[in-house]
């Protein structure tokens, strides 16, 4: 997990910048599995943009035993995985509330 | 044993190794000189797995490996900064530990231990660095040019540690200063036309043209 931390620490603005996204394609877009699938698009977008960033650091990661593509996936993961259970979160309760 | 052969490595049209072979056992220091451009740290690189090569026939105890920075075999120091900048030096210290540590260089280390590696010298990083790696509990350690830009009570430092890991790891470093290089080392090679030759002695350095005479 510390290995996770690290590189997510190393790229905070961009994760940061994709969650403010995603939270943007919710309230425009409220169908979870659309945001879904674009989120992963802007994932694949960030991974380019930050590609020569993430090589400059690379052999930190691979003295750990980790590619950074391999890392970058499980953080984006990771990440996705918390979005999806906020944005859930806040549905069940926003419904909740309107009953 | 490590040992890679048959590399074939180009860009473009221009051929950096071909056909090289490089080998360094436990318990052995292999001192790798060589001119600018002539592929040592493309070499370590491709070794490491960090470079694709054309071609390329890698065996850790005859066992054939694709990307050796997988299997935590190997260690490799590259020649740029990698550690990220916002680890504190009391960190890397403590990763580090007293086998590459000793009291005297925690003493001289001290007052930037509150420090960030962004916060640091070049000099300062790049010890560091070489102390984190030379830590790893790996095989097998890369270390492209160690000693080049840190002072010279730092190379001494280093020079023992090398010395102390090299006793049960296999080292291969690569560098410009190769009077450190060849004293910590127990086989020297150069690598020169594509080839690689084993270096007795500075006038050896002399006869394949690496320098141009001996200087005392």
């Amino acid at each position: 997990m510390k290995i996770y931390l690290q590189f997510y620490r190393l790229y905070v603005v961009w994760f940061s910048v994709a969650n403010i996204v995603g939270i943007w394609l919710f309230l425009s877009l409220p169908v979870i599995p659309v945001i879904l699938i674009l989120k992963i698009f802007f994932y694949i977008g960030i991974y380019f943009l930050t590609a020569s960033s993430i090589r400059k650091y690379l052999c930190y990661f691979q003295n750990l035993g980790y590619s950074s593509l391999a890392i970058f996936l499980r953080v984006a993961a990771i990440n996705l995985a918390a979005f999806t259970l906020l944005i859930s979160a806040i549905k069940i309760i926003i419904t909740y509330a309107a009953d | 044993m490590l040992q890679i052969d048959s590399v074939t490595l180009r860009f473009g049209e221009r051929e950096i190794l071909s056909g090289c072979y490089l080998s360094c056992k436990a318990g052995e220091i292999v001192g790798l000189l060589g001119r600018n451009g002539c592929g040592k740290s493309s070499l370590l690189k491709i070794i490491f797995g960090t470079l694709n090569a054309q071609f390329k026939h890698l065996r850790i105890d005859d066992k054939i490996i694709k990307k050796a920075f997988a299997g935590k075999n190997i260690a490799y120091l590259p020649q740029h900064k990698f550690l990220p900048s916002f680890l504190k030096v009391g960190k890397i210290l403590d990763d580090c530990g007293p086998s590459v540590v000793s009291q005297e260089t925690m003493d001289r280390l001290k007052p930037i231990a509150g420090s960030r590696m962004n916060d640091l010298s070049g000099g300062e990083r790049r010890f560091l660095e070489c102390l984190w790696i030379l830590s790893r509990p790996a095989t097998y350690l890369l270390l492209d040019e160690p000693f080049s830009e840190i002072a010279p009570y730092q190379i001494e430092t280093l020079q023992d540690i090398i010395r102390e890991k090299g006793k049960e790891k296999g080292i291969i470093l690569t560098d410009h200063l190769y009077r450190p290089l060849m004293e910590v080392s127990d086989r020297i090679v150069l690598m020169h036309n594509n080839a690689v030759y084993n270096i007795r002695n500075e006038s050896d350095l002399v006869l394949y043209n690496y320098i141009s005479e001996l200087s005392f």
